[in-house]
């Protein structure tokens, strides 16, 4: 793996957790003195956010397909219908 | 929670039976408090994306409950009750305040995000969803997209990865820019 996918997946490691503490110290302090590192370790967290917005976008379209076949089922929408239209 | 509903059409069924098996009890809920049919649809989509992000693809964090079904009506109630109290919040002060409501809520850009996100290319942004969001494990997503190994898929989530971070970075863009006013 080439050295700045290397990079990434040490940045990861650190975000995402997956380092024990000794190592998560060890990459804090290395931000400290690498404004880069800090500068791409703050793009990356960026990176997942984005990434987890867009999953989410991409559920809630799929959820609305599944709604919208399920109420095409006429003995479905009626049932939910029903419970619309009674009395409180 | 389970392996089997990282996919499309796994996940299109386990939906279509919480549709099927809750969706009617919430459904009720909601209309005994007052609500009508699109308010209950739009709680009951919500609380289905709190239910896959938190049980079938999270950490298992749950509420005290036994059955997913449980879980789901919980979240259901908890997320009308939050929206009912925002709702009363935002009347109070739109009262006080002679604020008109209309046009001031946020709403994701969702446009915005895929264009950043399909810079990186159809197969990347569907590598990088599966795993990061849909939590694949790294041997199925090799699987799933063809890798030789489990080390080969993982190098091109990073460079995936690295695309898109790239693009964040040049475009200097902030989490904010993902949410814009109407």
């Amino acid at each position: 793996m080439r050295t700045s996918l290397k990079e990434i997946e040490n940045i990861e490691g650190f975000l995402l957790q997956k380092i024990p503490t000794d190592e998560s110290l060890v990459f804090q302090s290395r931000m400290i003195i690498n404004p880069e590192l800090k500068y791409k370790t703050s793009c990356q967290q960026k990176a997942y956010e984005v990434i987890q917005l867009a999953g989410r976008v991409a559920l809630r379209n799929e959820l609305m397909a599944v709604e919208n076949s399920i109420f095409k089922k006429s003995a479905f929408r009626k049932k939910i219908t029903k419970i619309f239209e009674s009395k409180n | 929670m389970s392996d089997n509903t990282n996919d499309l059409p796994n996940r299109q069924q386990l939906f279509l039976n919480l549709y099927q098996e809750v969706f009617p009890i919430a459904a009720k809920f909601i209309r005994k408090q007052g609500g009508n049919l699109e308010e209950a649809k739009d709680v009951f989509q919500d609380a289905l994306i709190v239910y896959y992000e938190r049980v079938v693809v999270g950490s298992g964090k749950r509420l005290n409950v036994d059955s997913n079904q449980g879980y789901l009506l919980a979240v259901t109630r908890n997320l009308w009750y939050k929206r009912v109290n925002e709702h009363r919040n935002f009347e109070s002060l739109s009262k006080a305040n002679e604020v008109k409501s209309e046009g001031q809520e946020t709403h994701l850009s969702s446009m915005k995000l895929l264009s950043i996100l399909e810079t990186s290319g159809r197969k990347c942004l569907e590598i990088l969803q599966s795993f990061y969001y849909h939590k694949v494990s790294m041997t199925d997503l090799a699987s799933q997209f063809g890798f030789a190994s489990r080390r080969s898929a993982t190098v091109q989530k990073y460079k995936c990865l690295e695309k898109v971070r790239d693009q964040l970075k040049d475009k200097n863009i902030t989490y904010e820019d993902f949410f814009e006013r109407n």
